[in-house]
Formats: C-alpha cells, sequence, structure tokens
C-alpha cells in the first residue's frame, strides 16, 4: 500500500551543520516515471499522478500560487486514464483536510483567468469538472 | 540558508495547516459556503443574470432555488437548470464564470450545469 505523507508531520528541518534542509513531506508523493533525454541528460520524471496532487496540496499564494496551479493544469492535460486511476487511489488515502483542499483548488482551477504562457483553464474546463465529480463520488 | 529560518518557515507551515484542518471541518457547515459556491461554478457551464421578477417567474414555474443560494448575504436565487430546460423567453445576461466580481453582485442567476 502506498503511503500518503502528511504535509506537517512530515516535513521537518534537516539540521545538517553544512547544509540545513527543509524537507517537504508531500514531495513523498513522488513516484519515479518515465526517463526523457534533454540537451543529452537522461533525466528521470516522475509520474504525473504524485507529482499533480502534490501541485494541488502544496500551499500557495498569489500570482506564483496561480501559476503553480497552471502547473497542475498542464500535468492534468498529459494524464492518461491510468493516470487518473492512480490519482483516485492517492486521493482515498489523503486525510479529510487534504482532500477539501484538492477539491478546493481544482475547483478554483476550473473559475481561473488565462494567463500568458500558461495552459489556458477555460479551454478544460470540461476535463475539469469530470475529475471533479470523480473524486468527490469517492470522498462521499 | 541559516536553521533558525528554516524553523520558522515550519512553524509558518504548520500554522496554516493548523488554519486548513479547522476550514475542512467546516466544509459542509457556514464557514465552508465559499468551498461549495466553489465546486458549485465549477460544475457549471454558462452563468446567465437575471431579474428578481424572471427569479420569480422561474419559482412560480415549478424551479427550486438551489440551497447555497440561502446561505450567502444577502441571499441570492441560484437556479440549476439544465440548457434545455431554461424557458424561452429568459435570455438573461451571459457573464464568465471567471468574472467573480458579476457573480458575486448578481442577486438571481440560472447555472446551467456541464
Amino acid at each position: 500500500m502506498l503511503d500518503v505523507p502528511g504535509e506537517t508531520a512530515d516535513t521537518y528541518v534537516l539540521d545538517d551543520p553544512t547544509l540545513p534542509l527543509l524537507v517537504f513531506g508531500l514531495l513523498g508523493l513522488l513516484r519515479e516515471g518515465a526517463t526523457i533525454e534533454a540537451g543529452g541528460v537522461r533525466v528521470r520524471l516522475p509520474k504525473p499522478a504524485g507529482l499533480l496532487v502534490e501541485k494541488l496540496l502544496t500551499e500557495r499564494a498569489g500570482l506564483k500560487g496561480e501559476r503553480d496551479l497552471l502547473v497542475a493544469l498542464g500535468l492534468l492535460i498529459q494524464c492518461g486514464e491510468a493516470d487518473v486511476i492512480e490519482l483516485e487511489q492517492l486521493f482515498r488515502r489523503l486525510p479529510l483536510d487534504a482532500r477539501t483542499m484538492l477539491l478546493a483548488n481544482l475547483a478554483l482551477l476550473s473559475l481561473m483567468q488565462p494567463l500568458p504562457d500558461m495552459p489556458d483553464p477555460t479551454r478544460v474546463r470540461t476535463d475539469v469538472d469530470a475529475l471533479l465529480k470523480r473524486l468527490r463520488g469517492l470522498a462521499r | 540558508m541559516n536553521s533558525d529560518r528554516l524553523h520558522e518557515r515550519l512553524r509558518g507551515i504548520r500554522s496554516r495547516v493548523a488554519i486548513r484542518k479547522w476550514e475542512a471541518r467546516q466544509a459542509m457547515h457556514a464557514g465552508g459556503v465559499w468551498f461549495r459556491l466553489e465546486l458549485l461554478l465549477a460544475s457549471t457551464r454558462r452563468a446567465l443574470v437575471i431579474t428578481a421578477e424572471e427569479a420569480a417567474a422561474l419559482r412560480a414555474a415549478g424551479f427550486e432555488p438551489h440551497p447555497l443560494g440561502g446561505e450567502i448575504e444577502p441571499p441570492k436565487s441560484l437556479f440549476v437548470v439544465a440548457e434545455e430546460s431554461v424557458p424561452a423567453l429568459m435570455a438573461g445576461r451571459e457573464v464568465a464564470i471567471q468574472d467573480a466580481r458579476q457573480i458575486l453582485l448578481a442577486p438571481a442567476m440560472i447555472l446551467i450545469p456541464f
């Protein structure tokens, strides 16, 4: 069974004397996906479902927050049915507050104005609505 | 980066998550009305602003307003009506679903779902 990390319980400061780090628990949602080659370098990408959940749950504000939501939209556009099923599996394991936040951010995404050079949320509202219906069906 | 600043950031994250958990518990109560309104609007393909007279005519024709509209102050008459069921003479004034100002100002609306 896939463990779903919590944003607070699994987010901590790694008190390394040389390089202290803030470790974000939600990044634990990421699983290895396809490998691509970019500029001669092979890069292992995260699978879309975990990255999408992470994008929809990480707290954000202002214009950067809107851009991050549009990144989530870009991921959603790339998702196939298998990815959506994986997303549903992750969603089922989230605590209530995280489920609520994920649904609220998806709804917000559906109501956003387009931003230059970013995926246009107004063109995929039907897809977002379909995903919201699937996830709300699981939440009941 | 100094680890004191990281600890400060972590405290900030934890306090905001605590607030979010409280908001999530409110989701189906009065405090969650905006969350539920967002969900309702996200499932809306088109929004038509109508007059109070048109809202009264819809009620008289048997259309029930969505209960969410009554939870907002001032109350709004929100009718969720399938496109084919909108009375022919009721044109309304279409507003973009992204136009939060127009949506919030409208006293009555027809919301056509996907």
